[in-house]
């Protein structure tokens, strides 16, 4: 049933054979130094084409015989009793085919779905929109972290306080850690509401046979949406279908079946047609989710040696109506202090629910955390980078720390002199940490066909990664053959089953599947050719499109002449995703460092660089990996200078729900990126794969606010760090 | 006839960590602080009592909207 | 949206009748229309297209100066050699505006005719003085890329890139409406809200702007626009400072010299304060200091938004070292 192999763990310089116990029917996974012929080159994506040109399918792309539009009424009131909603003269409106209402009778933020219609065209049914008469008792409301945590606040939820109850993490004993530091550095920390801001915003076609629902969701988890669906609607899980052909993007705020698809489907029973509902980019911005803000009020110690001897973070965040606003996380994990204490308290305010989103809690933590680190440092006149290195106790970051400081030149730059003129240069370092190890549960099917051609079937979706490429690299490599020759179907409930493309999961997760699948066929396969070939199934090996002998390899058949063996018109496989084995180190690690200008008289913050350092497994397109950081840091950059929603206090509404007014990374703002991957053969699967979509963002912000600092001489201790920030600090040192 | 499950979330309760399973086919419900919750009856993170919904708040038969996971 | 039509007319008059009709509104670049459309703040019955009218197109050389057609392209401004190397300043108003995508389909009819970014006034939920409601959300409210000059009852910015450096070289806009044409200097073109807080200018129903005239530029005349942007790819200036200068032949002397800020009051801001400090003396980076202080002098902020204030005082320092090219050690 199982078997025993011996893999060789760990990092460069540091490997060490380590025996694991893995189920028969697994492929021997591979090995650090593994030669492969697809897997770990630079691969265009796949479906790069079909997406330049337009032919990639996106959700907002579907369109269905007699398909209606639907749209949404949202609260325009932050807080306020919906006393009646009159929905009669918007179905009589010529065109209009459905009316819903929500079930809610409060409305708790500005943008909470209210009503919904369908019609003919887009048009109408704003039209229609416009002649819901809703009866709303205003009620007062509190849009403020700070002023919803006042004692007498406004109540978000009838009688309840808004502030829940803390969580709270120790060791140790944080005042004698205190008492003990030669220096301690103490302050507030301040960040924003971040919103993720997918290009393709959310929304779903949907289109019920009887009692049978399909729908096409902007979605970054079909199955889930699947299940979702199955209970909302109380309907056995095979009477709902998912498809999500192409994603633009979700950052964690797609996960399950959310309003919009709720109300599609609503919709659809009630018009007996199909309807398509996806947002305006207001509604994204106020009801799809966001990255809670922080208030975190953080005490480093030190020794004069530069170890922590305490790590204190008091933290109060908001999720809006909704929880998940902590920030711990690198409190916790990135800086080894004998005594630390954490305690996080989200508060509820009149605002859009959170979401989960891209590392949640964590870059807020880091920027807060890698900040102290450097006021501490300077109190103890020693070098950022080397004061991390002592309290680092992750030996692969030790490794990142070495290679990004001689990438980045950071001696050399912390030894330049600073201009005497306006515009100031500075650096900054911070640490990254993630857990992407992959579950459990994917499963995969493989068809060779006659012709040669070989599909991959598995229900994942790409969140914008290039799955397809990866998955498609991963079975060309098992099999032996070309990439050209694989056909991927994902993105499709009638697949088999796959986990969400969340929590940087997705390519350990799925690709381990597939590769057990290709490795069933294979044998398969092998036994086709063994007796054209003359030799045992296990004497053979499938290499360079061919089937070949192994000790032999003049001995062969083309891949193509084995399938026009296939008795039938196919021969299929199954893989599956089986548990993680125990591999090397659970976490991982990572850093990032850059460089800034800030135009000290305006207060202007240009990133000029930044080098991230990250552990990767197994790489399987250096292209997608290197893509997947990129995008880690503009969001990052982002984050540090510009993203914030803004509420206002008078009317409780966000001001700034466009494209326009919530400011995000443009060509010109975008930084030199170099981007390194230190490969760590953690031994967990198969493939030896780990994700990193998330540790590639959780470091940016706070790197680039040590540059500032170092730039400046001051910190800004809250983001994003607009002119008006940058101006004020440098007052302060004035 | 089987016990209802005392120790279990609701059916209508949503988070990131329960959109995995684990091994065994358990929903996680992970009770992170940056854990957002939603429910699926209310599409909210409250429940349909109005008042808010979370691993602790949903789980067990207390809460008068609470429905079983079968 | 509303429902509307477009009209496309046959010539000039037809369009200023037109558009002297209530309901009617005139579509250029169509960059802002569409976006006022979308948002609600406007809802015309028609859409009166004037891309069709050849009086509004192309860059002219006349009497020494340039008469630039209101249908002209941002692009086209930024690009032109007679713009670039006379009126240095207005080419780089142009090229700093938005993105590429938007200067290829943008007007300079246009770009002087939108209307405020305002949050309050974007909002489609929100009915703020300006869409004829009783108050001014600004002052009471989150006001970090409001006036700080020029104020009340209304506290916009006027967005236009152009106008600050066409106000520099004295520009006037040449306008037809059914009463015949006029022409205006820009300068005077503009009008604060204890006018009219709905409205950012005296353009009439039915009148069309159909060209920037500017005059020939004074001998010696040097120029330099300058954006303090959050972003450096699409995003609208914190504040904006354009500066003319003239020099006497053989001096570094200044003989006359404009200087007008953008985006920090709800017209464009020429100083004549600045202007003081700077002629008849010789230039240097002390002068501009002066300048740049004087520039901001009487200036309001409100709660968020003194740190303009700071950033107008050093672009128009900047901007008018610029300008006399002296690079600042």
């Amino acid at each position: 049933m199982s078997r025993r192999v011996t893999l060789n763990l760990g990092f460069e310089g540091h490997l060490q054979p380590v025996t694991v116990v893995i189920p028969d029917d697994e492929p021997t996974p591979w090995q650090w130094g593994e030669r492969f012929e697809i897997v770990g080159k630079p691969t265009p994506r796949v479906d790069g084409a079909l997406k330049a040109t337009g032919a990639a399918r996106y959700t907002y792309d579907i369109s269905l015989p007699g398909m209606l539009y639907g749209a949404i009424l949202r609260s325009p009131y932050p807080h306020a009793r919906i006393k009646s909603v009159d929905l009669s003269r918007a179905r009589r409106l010529s065109g209009v085919r459905a009316a819903i209402r929500m079930d809610d009778t409060v409305a708790r933020f500005a943008g909470q779905e209210v009503a919904a219609v369908a019609a003919i065209d887009y048009e109408t049914a704003l039209d229609a929109l416009r002649l819901i008469k809703v009866e709303y008792e205003e009620l007062p409301f509190v849009v403020d972290l700070d002023m919803a945590m006042m004692p007498g606040a406004v109540s978000v939820f009838e009688n309840g306080s808004n502030v829940q109850r803390p969580t709270v993490n120790e060791h140790g004993d944080i005042k004698r850690g205190l008492a003990a530091a030669a220096a301690v550095h103490e302050a507030v920390y301040a960040t924003p509401v971040q919103t993720h801001v997918s290009l393709e915003v959310h929304g779903s076609v949907a289109e019920w046979d009887g009692d049978e629902l399909t729908v096409w969701s902007s979605s970054q988890g079909i199955f889930t949406v699947r299940d979702d669906l199955a209970v909302y609607f109380s309907l056995p899980h095979n009477k709902v279908r998912v498809i999500t052909e192409y994603l633009g993007g979700g950052f964690g705020s797609k996960f399950g079946a959310k309003p919009e698809t709720v109300i599609a489907a609503r919709l659809a029973r009630e018009a007996r047609a199909p309807v398509k509902v996806m947002l305006t980019r207001e509604g994204e911005h106020l009801a799809t989710g966001n990255r809670p803000d922080s208030l975190q009020k953080v005490r480093l110690g030190a020794d004069r040696g530069g170890k922590l001897t305490a790590i204190e973070l008091v933290q109060h965040g908001s999720g809006g109506i909704g929880a998940g606003s902590g920030s711990a996380g690198p409190f916790l994990s990135l800086y080894h202090s004998p005594n630390l204490r954490t305690e996080e308290t989200n508060v509820f305010m009149n605002t859009g629910p959170s979401s989960p989103m891209r590392a949640p809690g964590w870059p807020q933590g880091c920027f807060a955390l890698e900040l102290a680190m450097d006021e501490l440092a300077r109190k103890l006149s020693l070098d950022r980078l080397e004061f991390r290195r002592l309290n680092n106790s992750n030996p692969v970051r030790a490794l990142e720390f070495d290679i990004g400081a001689k990438l980045f030149g950071w001696k050399e730059k912390s030894a330049a002199p600073k201009s005497s003129g306006p515009f100031k240069r500075g650096i900054g370092v911070a640490s990254a940490a993630w857990h992407a190890l992959g579950v459990s549960g994917p499963q995969a099917q493989v068809i060779a066909y006659r012709d040669g051609r070989v599909q991959v079937v598995i229900g994942t979706q790409d969140i914008g990664t290039g799955t397809r490429t990866i998955l498609a690299m991963v079975a060309a490599e098992e099999l032996g053959v070309e990439l050209a020759r694989i056909e991927c179907q994902i993105g499709d409930t009638g697949y088999p089953f796959s986990v969400p493309s969340g929590g940087s999961m997705t390519t350990p997760s799925t690709t381990p599947a597939v590769r057990q699948a290709c490795a069933h066929l294979k044998e398969k396969l092998l036994r086709l050719a063994a007796p054209v070939l003359g030799a045992e199934p296990s004497d053979l090996e499938a290499r360079g499109g061919t089937i070949r002998v192994r000790f032999d390899p003049s001995r062969k058949m083309s891949f193509e002449d084995v399938c026009r063996r296939i008795p039938g018109d196919s021969l299929s496989a199954e893989g599956e995703r089986v548990p993680n084995y125990e591999g090397y180190r659970k976490d991982q690690a990572g850093c990032q460092f850059a460089e800034v200008e800030v135009d000290t008289e305006l207060g202007i913050v240009r990133v000029l660089k930044v080098v991230a350092v990250h552990d990767a497994g197994q790489i399987i397109d250096p292209l997608t990996a290197r893509s997947q950081v990129n995008g880690g840091v503009l969001m990052g950059v982002g984050y540090a200078l510009f993203e914030t929603r803004r509420m206002d206090p008078q009317l409780g509404i966000m001001v700034n729900p466009t494209m326009d007014d919530y400011k995000l990374v443009g060509p010109l703002d975008v930084p030199e990126i170099d981007v390194r991957f230190v490969e760590v053969a953690n031994g967990f699967n198969n493939t030896g794969v780990m994700g990193f979509g998330e540790p590639a963002h959780v470091a940016t912000a706070a790197a680039i606010g040590c540059a500032v600092y170092d730039a400046i001489g001051v910190p800004v201790r809250s983001l994003p760090m607009t002119p008006d920030r940058v101006l004020a600090a440098m007052e302060t040192k004035a | 006839m089987a016990q209802p499950n005392q120790t279990a979330h609701c059916l209508y309760l949503r988070t990131k960590s329960a959109y995995f399973r684990t091994a065994s086919g358990e929903r996680i419900f992970d009770e992170s602080s940056t854990a957002c919750y939603t429910c699926l009856k209310t599409l909210r993170p409250l429940g349909p009592d109005g008042m808010p919904a979370d691993a602790q708040a949903c789980h067990g038969r207390e809460r008068g909207c609470f429905e079983e996971d079968r | 949206m509303n429902r509307f039509e477009v009209i496309t007319p046959a010539d000039l008059a037809h369009a200023a009748r037109l558009l002297s009709g209530e309901g009617h509104v005139a579509l250029a670049g169509g960059v802002d229309v569409i976006d006022l459309l979308k948002l609600d703040i406007i809802a015309p019955a028609t859409l009166v297209n004037l891309k069709n009218l050849p009086e509004l197109r192309g860059i002219e050389s006349r009497a020494g100066g340039l008469r630039i057609g209101a249908l002209t392209q941002l692009h086209e401004v930024a690009e032109h050699p007679l713009i670039r190397e006379h009126y240095t300043a207005v080419a780089d108003a142009a090229r700093e505006a938005a993105t590429p995508q938007i200067r290829n389909l943008a007007t300079v009819g246009g770009n002087l005719l939108q209307r405020p970014r305002c949050w309050y006034f974007r909002h489609p939920d929100v009915h703020c003085l300006k869409k004829g409601g009783d108050r001014c959300y600004a002052p009471g409210g989150l006001n970090r890329y409001h006036a700080i000059l020029g104020g009340g009852p209304s506290f916009i910015v006027h967005p236009s890139n152009l106008a600050p450096a066409l106000i520099a070289f004295g520009a006037s806009a040449k306008i037809v409406g059914p009463s015949g044409q006029r022409s205006v200097e820009l300068e005077k073109f503009f009008t604060l809200p204890t006018v009219d807080p709905r409205r950012e200018n005296n353009l009439e129903p039915g009148e069309v702007v159909v060209a920037v005239e500017l005059p020939a530029p004074p001998a010696g005349a040097k120029s330099a626009y300058l954006e303090a942007r959050e972003k450096q790819s699409f995003d609208w200036p914190l504040v904006a400072a354009a500066a003319m200068l003239v020099g006497a032949p053989g001096s570094h002397t200044v003989h006359d010299a404009r200087i007008v800020l953008g985006a920090v009051a709800p017209i464009p801001w020429r100083s004549p304060d600045a202007e003081k400090e700077i002629i008849g003396h010789p230039l240097d980076a002390e002068r501009a200091r002066a300048a740049g202080e004087a520039s901001v002098r009487g200036a309001h902020p409100l709660s968020d938004n003194a740190y303009k204030v700071a950033i107008a005082k050093v672009l128009v320092r900047r901007a008018i070292l610029k300008a006399a090219g002296i690079e600042e050690t």
